[in-house]
């Protein structure tokens, strides 16, 4: 083999050996195939939610260190009692549309912010 | 996404992670298929225990960990397979100088950490930020653990007769 084999060969070797079509994940057959877990996830998540609202309710009777902060709480407090999740996730939408577009560069950050209603549970 | 509810971002986050950790599982399992079920295997563990995780910034390595584990799991209850054989259907054709096997082979023989690595940087080509998640180090650090992997693998490759491998 006169052939020279560098970093450029072995790397062309390993694509052949290791790359297989990207896999792709099914989220109706994960959440089929693994719904007790699934059906935990999103309980508790419901759950954290709802304690996350009357937590923010019992703030809100103490004191609020701000106007602004006030308003904010009584308007997703008013948007809760009206209407529960649904009316909450409009008036968040509501907000957003005001206070402008969810941040581009941290979207991991935003898909936490919604599941991170968890670590509330245990406040 | 993420206003659609916990369980809508928390498989969007999956999705984003599948391909790490169908790579990760598959350099511990050496098969695609088992590799797949032992990846979703750990987002079930995830969900079921995602409250334990106290840093979402390391969602990727708290994920990779779990995988790993989950991957052993699959092996242990398949101990009549062996660790690292591919299925009949992901054979890849030989090549001209048919280096395909000598190449296997090494990867085989490498430290699991390095073959994970490979695995990862060779898997449906991940960018080295997805990378750094899943293994929690910085991009350099998975520059100098790739490097050091070739090298490792250049050397067995050497031993298989391919004298001419130089990195």
């Amino acid at each position: 083999m006169n052939e020279r084999r560098d970093e450029r060969w072995l790397d062309e070797q390993l694509r052949w050996a290791i790359n297989t079509t990207a896999p792709e994940f099914n989220a109706e057959t994960w959440k089929r195939d693994h719904a007790k877990a699934y059906q935990a996830l999103v309980s508790r998540g419901q759950r954290a939610r709802l304690t996350a609202v009357h937590q923010t309710d019992g703030f809100a009777r103490r004191a609020a260190e701000a106007p602004w902060q006030m308003v904010t709480i009584i308007s997703l407090l008013a948007a809760y009692a009206r209407g529960g999740e649904d009316a909450l996730d409009r008036q968040l939408d509501a907000a957003l549309d005001v206070l402008g577009p969810w941040p581009d560069p941290q979207p991991m950050r935003l898909l936490f912010d919604d599941l991170e209603f968890w670590h509330m549970e245990g406040m | 996404m993420a206003k659609a509810g916990n369980g809508d971002s928390f498989t969007e986050l999956c999705r984003r992670y599948y391909p790490a950790m169908v790579a990760i599982a598959h350099a511990i399992v050496g098969d695609r298929h088992f590799a797949e079920d032992a990846a979703q295997q750990a987002f079930a563990k995830a969900a079921l225990h995602l409250h334990r995780l106290r840093k979402a910034g390391q969602f990727g390595s708290w994920l990779a960990a779990i995988c790993r584990n989950s991957a052993h799991d699959v092996v242990r209850a398949n101990r009549r397979l062996p660790d690292r054989q591919e299925p009949a259907a992901a054979v890849i054709e030989p090549q001209q100088d048919d280096a395909g096997p000598a190449v296997r082979a090494a990867l085989d023989r490498l430290e699991p950490q390095a073959r994970e690595v490979i695995y990862l940087r060779f898997y449906d080509g991940l960018s080295y930020e997805r990378i750094g998640e899943v293994l929690g180090i910085s991009q350099q650090a998975i520059s100098g653990r790739l490097r050091r992997a070739k090298r490792e693998l250049a050397k067995h490759l050497r031993c298989e007769g391919f004298d001419e491998v130089r990195l």
